[in-house]
C-alpha cells in the first residue's frame, strides 16, 4: 500500500499524462498483443480447460473433473520432481545468480581481459541446449571423460558414473547451468552502467569504502536487474528440459526427476490432460515465483 | 503534422512487416499440398507423380537399402510413376505425421507413424485407405503375409489398414568369436546352461536411454522363466503394468547378476553407443541386437573398430531355448492416406506390390537381415545369404521350433519404455535397488503412466 | 591498503579464469576429439590428436548443404529478432512508464508466455502456418521465431525502459517532444543495453532451435543449421569421432558469427554506458 502511494506520490502528473496518450499505449501495445494472441492464447486456455478432461489428443475431451490433479498428487515422481524444482530453484537464486552478478562486478571495474572473458563466458549460450547436454555427458563419462580423467591422475582407481549414481546425480544435472550465467551477467552489467556517474564520486567525497559503495548504492541500484534475471533463471528451471532428458532422464530413481519430464511422459502415452495438468502446476510457479519477486525487489519503483 | 506522420510511417511499417511475411506465401511458397497432389501444371505425360517424406534417406541406416529401391521402382514404371523422397529426420517424424494428419495433409504413402497413434486415432478415424480388397484380388501379396500380422492387422469388420509384413527380423546376439568360441549351438541351450558357460565372458549393456541392449536381454531372460513368453505376449493385447510376480523378478535377478558379474565396464549409464563401442572395441565378447547391427562389422565400417577388433569374427545366435525377439502382431511398415486421389491410391499400389515381389522382399533380407517365412527363397538367394556370416547364423537358427516373443519395451507403456526404464536400470546395475524393489518401481511407473 | 587492493586484483583475475576456463574448455575438447579416432578418444581423451584429417569434415561438407543452412539460420533468426526487438521494446516501454487500464495484467499475460509448453504451441501454430501457406517455407518460421522471445524480451526490456530517468522524458515533453520522439530518442538510445541483450538472447534462441524448424520445413533449401545437427547425430551415434565433428560443424557457425558480432555488439553496450 505503501509503494503504492509512493508511486502516485513520486508522479502527480501521471494521470493527465497518461490519459492524452491513450491511443499511442495500446498502439504501442497493439503488436505484442497481435502475436500473444496468435501464438498464445488458444494454448493457454487450452491447457487449463483440458486439464479438466481425459483427452488423447485427438477425439473430443471428457470432463474428468480432478482425476488428473489427483493422480498427479499422488505420484510420487511428481512429489519429487517438485521437491528437486524447489531445490534448483534456490541454488538457481542464490548461486547461479550470485555468480553472475559476481562476474558482473568483476567485469564492472574492467580488470585486464574483461572483453574477452565477457565474450567467452557467452559461447556456452551460444550453442543449443541439446549440443550442450550432449557435451556435459562425454565430459562426466566415466571412461573417458574429462573430469574422472583428470581425478585419476590422482587416484587412479576411481570411478563414478556423475550421472547415474545418487546422490551425484542431481548435482552433475546442476552443474551443467550452475556456473553458466552470462544472461544473468549481461543484465546486472546493463544495470550497472547505468548508475549515473555522479552517485560514485558523490559517495567517494563522502568517505564510502569500495565494499560501502557496493553494498548501499549499486547493490540496491541493480536490483531491478537482479531481479529480473532471478525471474529469468527460476522460470528457466521450471522449463530446464534437454539438460535432464538428454543426460540422466530423470533418474537414478526419481533423483533429477523433473514437472518437464513428466509432462512430455504424459504426452508419450496420449494422456495430454494429464500432461496439461502439469502444464498448469508449472504455470501457476511461475505466476508465484513472478510475483513475489517482483514485491521482493519492488521491480515497479523507478530508481531515477 | 509531422508527429502524425511519423506515427503513420510507423503503422505502416508494422503492417507491412506482418503482412510481408504473410505475402510471400502466396506468390513465393510452394502449394503447401505438394506432397500428395499431381502435377497440376498438366503436363502432357501421363505421369502419376507423388512426393513423400521419408527418414530413410541420406545419413540413415535405412536408406542404404530403401532410397535404391524406390530408384528401382521407378526406373520399372519409368513414363507411368514416379515416386520423389524428402528426406526429414527421424527425430520428430511422428509428431510431423500427426500435425499433417490434423491439417488432413498426410502424405499418399504413410511409412510408419506412432504405433498407439495409428491403432487408436489415425485408423478409427477414417484416415487410411482400406487394402482389404486389394489384398483379396493380390493374392501375390497376400500369401505372403505372416498370419499373426494378418490378424493383428484386420479390423472387427475386415477392413485392413496397414499392409502386415511378410518379414520377420528375429533379434538374438552377437559374439566375438576370437575371444570367445563356444563349440555347443547355442540357441538349443537352456538359459541356465547358456549363464553357466558366459561364465567369465563380458556382454555389453546399455544401461541409459531406453537401456535398449538390456532390455533384450531381459526379454530374453523372461522367455526362458515358465510361463514368461506367455506373460510378454499379453502386452499386445493390454500393455504390461504390474511386474510383481515370479517371471518378472526371477528374470530381474538373474539379470542384475549379469549387470554386476558379466558386464562390460562401462555398462552403468552406457548409452547404445556406449554399448557397441565396448563390443566393437573387444571389451566385451557379447552383445544383444538386432539383425541390422550386421552392417556394423563389415570391412566397409572398419573405421569405427578399435583395440585389434575384427567384424569377421564377429558370429550370431538366436537366444537360448530358441527364441528369437520378434514382434510378429504389429502393424507393417506402410499404410495409404485415405485422401489420396484415385490416380495416387493406384501408384500406391503399384509400390506396395513392388515391394512385396519375391526379388525385392530378398533384396531387402540380403541387406537388412531377417526371414520371410512364407516366401520360397531362391537358389541366387540362398547362396548370396551365406556370404554373411552372422546372417547365415541367424538364418539357420530360425526354424519352425523358433519362439518369437516381443521385446518388453514394446509391451509396456510408452513412457515406461521410453523413459523410466532406463533410468531405473543404473540402480539395478549398482546395486541399489533388489530385484523385488525394481518390479515395485516399475509398477509404480506404469501404474503411473495409465491411471485414468 | 595495498595489501587489499593487490588481494582484490587477484580475486578479480581469478573469476576470470574461472570463467575462461568453464565456458571454453567444452568446447575446444569437442573440436579436439573431432581430429582423433574413436581409439584415441576411449584410450586417451585428454591427449592431442596425433595427426589432423578433415576426411570427416570433407564428408559432411559433401553430403550437405551448409551454406544454405547457414543462411537460413541467420535470415530466420535476424529477421524475426530485429522485427520482434521493435514490437516488444514498443510493448514493454508503455508497460514500463505508463499507467493505464490492464496494465498489470497484460505485463502477466505476456510473461507467462515463457510456460506455455511448446507442445500445447504445436497445433494452433502448425495450423496457423498452413492457412497463411508458409509450411516448407524458411519465412513461415521466420514468422513463429516472432512469438518466441516474448516474456524474456518484455522483462528485460521494462527493466531497462524503468532504469531510464523519468526526469528526461518529462523535460523533452515540457520542450514540446511528441510521444514518438521521447519513445525514439530518448528511451531507445538509453536503453540500448537492454534492446542488446534482449536481442542477443532472442537471436541465439532462434538460432538454435529446432522442434518448430524441423516441424515446419521439409525441404533441403529451408533447412536450418539445428535440423543439419538432427540428421546425424542419430546416426554416427557410435563413433565418437563423426559425432564429435558433427558437433563441432554445428557449434563453429554460431561462435563465429559471434566473434564478428561481438565487436559491434560491445561498442554499442559501451557507448549506451556513457550516460548521466
Amino acid at each position: 500500500m505503501n509503494a503504492i502511494r509512493r508511486r502516485w506520490a513520486l508522479r502527480p502528473r501521471a494521470g493527465r499524462l497518461e490519459r492524452a496518450n491513450y491511443k499511442w499505449i495500446y498502439l504501442f501495445l497493439l503488436p505484442t498483443v497481435i502475436i500473444f494472441v496468435l501464438f498464445y492464447a488458444v494454448p493457454i486456455v487450452q491447457v487449463f480447460v483440458t486439464s479438466f478432461t481425459r483427452w488423447d489428443g485427438f477425439t473430443s475431451p471428457e470432463f474428468n473433473g480432478l482425476r488428473n490433479y489427483i493422480n498427479m498428487f499422488t505420484n510420487s515422481a511428481f512429489l519429487q520432481a517438485l521437491k528437486n524444482l524447489f531445490f534448483w530453484c534456490l541454488v538457481a537464486a542464490v548461486l547461479h545468480v550470485g555468480f553472475g552478478t559476481l562476474v558482473a562486478f568483476v567485469l564492472f571495474h574492467k580488470p585486464r581481459g574483461w572483453k574477452l572473458t565477457r565474450a567467452v563466458f557467452m559461447i556456452p549460450n551460444v550453442i543449443s541446449a541439446a549440443a550442450w547436454a550432449m557435451i556435459y555427458r562425454f565430459i562426466f563419462n566415466n571412461d573417458f571423460g574429462v573430469l574422472n580423467t583428470v581425478i585419476r591422475f590422482f587416484d587412479p582407481d576411481f570411478n563414478v558414473q556423475w550421472f547415474y549414481q545418487s546422490p551425484w546425480a542431481f548435482w552433475a544435472v546442476t552443474l551443467t547451468w550452475l556456473f553458466y550465467a552470462v544472461i544473468v551477467t549481461l543484465i546486472v552489467l546493463g544495470d550497472l552502467m547505468n548508475i549515473p556517474m555522479e552517485l560514485g564520486e558523490a559517495a567517494k567525497l563522502d568517505g564510502a569504502t569500495g565494499w560501502q559503495f557496493i553494498r548501499h548504492i549499486q547493490l540496491p541500484l541493480c536490483r531491478g536487474a537482479i531481479g529480473t534475471s532471478v525471474i529469468c533463471s527460476l522460470t528457466a528451471r521450471i522449463a530446464m528440459y534437454e539438460q535432464i532428458s538428454l543426460t540422466t532422464a530423470g533418474g537414478p530413481g526419481n533423483d533429477t526427476m523433473s514437472l518437464s519430464i513428466l509432462l512430455v511422459n504424459g504426452i508419450l502415452d496420449y494422456r495430454y490432460g494429464y500432461a496439461n495438468a502439469v502444464g498448469v502446476v508449472m504455470f501457476l510457479i511461475g505466476l508465484v515465483i513472478l510475483f513475489v519477486v517482483n514485491r521482493l525487489f519492488r521491480m515497479d519503483e523507478t530508481d531515477y | 503534422m509531422k508527429k502524425k506522420l511519423t506515427a503513420l510511417l510507423l503503422a505502416c511499417f508494422m503492417l507491412a512487416t506482418l503482412a510481408a511475411c504473410g505475402g510471400t506465401s502466396e506468390t513465393e511458397s510452394p502449394a503447401p499440398a505438394e506432397s500428395g497432389s499431381p502435377e497440376e501444371s498438366g503436363s502432357p505425360a501421363e505421369v502419376i507423380e507423388i512426393t513423400i517424406p521419408s527418414y530413410k534417406t541420406g545419413e540413415n541406416v535405412g536408406a542404404v537399402f530403401f532410397e535404391p529401391q524406390v530408384e528401382r521402382f521407378n526406373e520399372l514404371y519409368e513414363g507411368q510413376y514416379h515416386i520423389t523422397l524428402e528426406s526429414v529426420p527421424q527425430d520428430g517424424f511422428n509428431d510431423r505425421l500427426k500435425q499433417l494428419a490434423q491439417q488432413d495433409m498426410l502424405p499418399v504413402l504413410v511409412q510408419g507413424g506412432d504405433v498407439d497413434w495409428m491403432a487408436n486415432i489415425a485408423f478409427p478415424n477414417g484416415m487410411a485407405y482400406d487394402l482389404s480388397t486389394w489384398l483379396d484380388e493380390t493374392p501375390a501379396v497376400k500369401d505372403l503375409l505372416i498370419d499373426d500380422g494378418l490378424a493383428y492387422c484386420t479390423n472387427e469388420d475386415g477392413t485392413i489398414y496397414s499392409l502386415p509384413l511378410a518379414t520377420v527380423r528375429p533379434t538374438g546376439f552377437f559374439y566375438n568369436s576370437a575371444l570367445w568360441n563356444p563349440s555347443e549351438d547355442l540357441s538349443a541351450l537352456s538359459m541356465d546352461e547358456f549363464i553357466e558357460l558366459i561364465d567369465g565372458q563380458q556382454i555389453a549393456f546399455s544401461t541409459a536411454e531406453n537401456g535398449w541392449v538390456a532390455a533384450l536381454f531381459l526379454t530374453a531372460l523372461i522367455a526362458a522363466e515358465d510361463g514368461g513368453v506367455e506373460w510378454l505376449q499379453s502386452g499386445v493385447e493390454a500393455k504390461i503394468t504390474d511386474f510383481n510376480n515370479d517371471i518378472f523378478i526371477n528374470a530381474v535377478t538373474k539379470l542384475q547378476s549379469l549387470l554386476q558379474n558379466n558386464a562390460a565396464s562401462n555398462s552403468i549409464g552406457a548409452a547404445y553407443a556406449d554399448a557397441a563401442n565396448a563390443f566393437m572395441s573387444n571389451q566385451a565378447s557379447i552383445i544383444s541386437n538386432g539383425p541390422w547391427m550386421s552392417a556394423d562389422f563389415a570391412e566397409t565400417n572398419s573405421a569405427n573398430w578399435s583395440n585389434g577388433f575384427n567384424g569377421a569374427d564377429v558370429r550370431a545366435s538366436l537366444f537360448p531355448g530358441q527364441v528369437g525377439i520378434a514382434t510378429t502382431s504389429c502393424f507393417g511398415e506402410w499404410w495409404i492416406s485415405a485422401s489420396a486421389s484415385e490416380e495416387e491410391i493406384e501408384l500406391a499400389l503399384a509400390f506396395l506390390e513392388f515391394v512385396y515381389s519375391p526379388a525385392e522382399l530378398e533384396a531387402y533380407l540380403l541387406a537388412e537381415g531377417g526371414d520371410a517365412p512364407k516366401l520360397d527363397y531362391s537358389e541366387e538367394f540362398q547362396a548370396q545369404q551365406g556370404e554373411t556370416q552372422v546372417l547365415a547364423d541367424l538364418a539357420a537358427d530360425t526354424t519352425e521350433d523358433t519362439v518369437f516373443v516381443p521385446c518388453i519395451l514394446d509391451m509396456i507403456p510408452a513412457s515406461v519404455a521410453n523413459s523410466d526404464f532406463g533410468r531405473l536400470l543404473p540402480s539395478l546395475a549398482d546395486g541399489t535397488y533388489s530385484p523385488a524393489e525394481f518390479a515395485e518401481w516399475m509398477t509404480d511407473a506404469a501404474v503411473a503412466a495409465t491411471a485414468e | 591498503m595495498k595489501l587489499k587492493k593487490g588481494l582484490t586484483r587477484t580475486f578479480m583475475y581469478a573469476i576470470e579464469i574461472f570463467v575462461i576456463v568453464i565456458s571454453a574448455f567444452p568446447i575446444l575438447w569437442v573440436i579436439m576429439s573431432a581430429f582423433k579416432t574413436n581409439g584415441e578418444i576411449l584410450t586417451n581423451p585428454l591427449a592431442l590428436p596425433t595427426s589432423i584429417t578433415l576426411d570427416t569434415f570433407a564428408h559432411l561438407f559433401d553430403t550437405y548443404n551448409f551454406p544454405v543452412y547457414f543462411l537460413n539460420s541467420l535470415l530466420a533468426a535476424g529477421v524475426s529478432t530485429i522485427v520482434s526487438l521493435l514490437f516488444y521494446s514498443m510493448g514493454a516501454y508503455v508497460i514500463a512508464k505508463f499507467r493505464f487500464p490492464g496494465r498489470q495484467l497484460l505485463y502477466i499475460l505476456f510473461t507467462i508466455t515463457l510456460l506455455v509448453p511448446s507442445h500445447s504451441k504445436t497445433q494452433p501454430i502448425f495450423g496457423l502456418v498452413m492457412q497463411l501457406g508458409l509450411y516448407d517455407n524458411i519465412w513461415g518460421v521466420t514468422f513463429v521465431y516472432l512469438s518466441m522471445g516474448m516474456a524474456m524480451s518484455i522483462f528485460i526490456l521494462k527493466a531497462g525502459f524503468m532504469a531510464v530517468p523519468k526526469s528526461l522524458d518529462d523535460a523533452a515533453i515540457v520542450d514540446g517532444a511528441s510521444f514518438l520522439r521521447v519513445f525514439w530518442r530518448i528511451n531507445l538510445p538509453l536503453a540500448k543495453n537492454s534492446l542488446t541483450t534482449a536481442g542477443v538472447l532472442m537471436f541465439l534462441n532462434n538460432w538454435n532451435e529446432y522442434y518448430f524448424a524441423s516441424l515446419l520445413t521439409v525441404s533441403d533449401s529451408q533447412r536450418t543449421l539445428p535440423i543439419a545437427l538432427a540428421f546425424f547425430t542419430s546416426e554416427f551415434s557410435y563413433n565418437y569421432t563423426q559425432l564429435f565433428s558433427a558437433l563441432t560443424v554445428v557449434i563453429l557457425p554460431g561462435i563465429l558469427l559471434y566473434a564478428v558480432a561481438q565487436e559491434k555488439v560491445q561498442a554499442s553496450v559501451a557507448t549506451a554506458g556513457i550516460k548521466g
